[in-house]
């Protein structure tokens, strides 16, 4: 009986340990799950507003989207990493999305029209998806657009011996607008991407 | 034949201090007319104390800078410069998207994906470290299969 004492309570010990780890399994595939779904946009909802110029220098306004689901990124082509980062996402997404995807329009809408004129956002929209619509347009209605839907930038001076060298700061997310072109939410790079297609995918259950 | 001049040419750079180590060097592919690139890659500290990367060049820019992400009050995120990375003692520091990044500023050539380019990094003790940088696709997350192989020792004697 002695001996059966510390078996029962290896035994009992081992039980327990299972229990604990279901319980931390479990609490971890809550924790996934919670990421999986990005938070919703509440409130007032913001209206995707624009009326700029394609990377063909063809002019696009919003309103010639509506009924279509955007993923817009704010950025700017003279960016190192985290414009990159993002419109690496954001192609990945479209991958991700596989046959779906042509039922979405990417947008990447320059922060800094001042030197991502039509034909240096020619240039770079490429790089990542075909798919990908670059939108420049005169300084006011790059704010405007960017107000629409509470994107911040700014410009930052940083010291290089490149005559003129700047940089922006901006907000880093994708935006998910719409078919009513009201911003349904905001999408990151750090979040899973498997997360964001079903979130996508489930968002095309609404489109017309 | 460039990569092994290049691996050449990295061998026979630098001064003391074979403590430090670079693997897999990798740079996104730029667009024509760009201005900047960055520049990712793993430093690896073999010696008990830690080494400050203080400085890089390029022949590819006018000016390099030590770069790190920055959040804020706004909720923007911005690039800032820093004087130094810090590479613990006898441990590594990933520069990768996101975090610690080399910044190429004004490009002189455009960044090719599968072609590659040498990067030189300084310590505050004075060594110098060339490293072989491959560019890998624009929308690149982690290093080329090319690069992730490429062990760089510092400055052998």
């Amino acid at each position: 009986m002695k001996r059966l004492l510390p078996l029962g309570a290896i035994l009992l010990a081992i039980g327990a340990g299972v229990v604990l780890g279901c319980v931390l399994l479990a609490q971890r595939a809550q924790a996934q799950a919670a990421q999986l779904a990005p938070p919703a946009i509440t409130g007032t909802a913001q209206h995707l507003e624009f009326a700029l110029s394609d990377h063909h220098g063809r002019p696009l306004r919003s309103a010639d989207l509506r009924g279509r689901l955007l993923l817009v990124y704010f950025g700017f082509t003279t960016c190192p990493d985290i414009c990159p980062t993002e419109l690496g996402y954001l192609h990945r997404l479209l991958v991700g999305l596989g046959a779906d995807a042509a039922r979405v329009t990417p947008l990447f809408i320059t922060v800094d029209p001042a030197r991502d004129t039509v034909p240096v956002l020619a240039n770079y929209v490429g790089l990542f998806d075909a798919r990908l619509i670059g939108l420049t347009g005169a300084e006011d209605a790059i704010r405007a657009a960017a107000d629409s839907v509470g994107v911040v930038y700014s410009r930052t001076d940083v010291a290089s011996t490149v005559p003129g060298f700047y940089l922006m700061n901006h907000s880093r997310s994708t935006y998910v607008i719409g078919p009513d072109g009201a911003l349904i939410q905001r999408l990151d790079a750090s979040a899973p991407l498997e997360a964001a297609v079903l979130a996508i995918r489930s968002l095309m259950k609404d489109l017309p | 034949m460039i990569r092994l001049l290049l691996i050449l040419l990295a061998i026979s750079t630098g001064a003391a201090s074979a403590e430090l180590s670079a693997t897999a060097a990798w740079a996104r592919a730029s667009a024509t007319g760009a201005q900047v690139g960055g520049v990712f890659l793993t430093l690896t500290n073999a010696g008990p104390t830690p080494v400050q990367v203080v400085s890089a060049t390029c022949a590819l820019a006018a000016n390099v800078e030590l770069h790190t992400h920055q959040m804020r009050a706004d909720g923007s995120v911005g690039m800032m410069a820093v004087p130094t990375i810090t590479v613990p003692a006898q441990g590594h520091l990933d520069l990768k998207p996101g975090s610690f990044h080399i910044m190429l500023i004004g490009l002189t050539s455009r960044l090719v994906e599968g072609t590659a380019f040498p990067l030189t990094l300084s310590t505050a003790a004075g060594d110098a470290m060339t490293v072989v940088v491959t560019v890998g696709p624009a929308a690149g997350m982690t290093a080329p299969a090319a690069a992730a192989t490429t062990v760089v020792p510092c400055c052998p004697h």
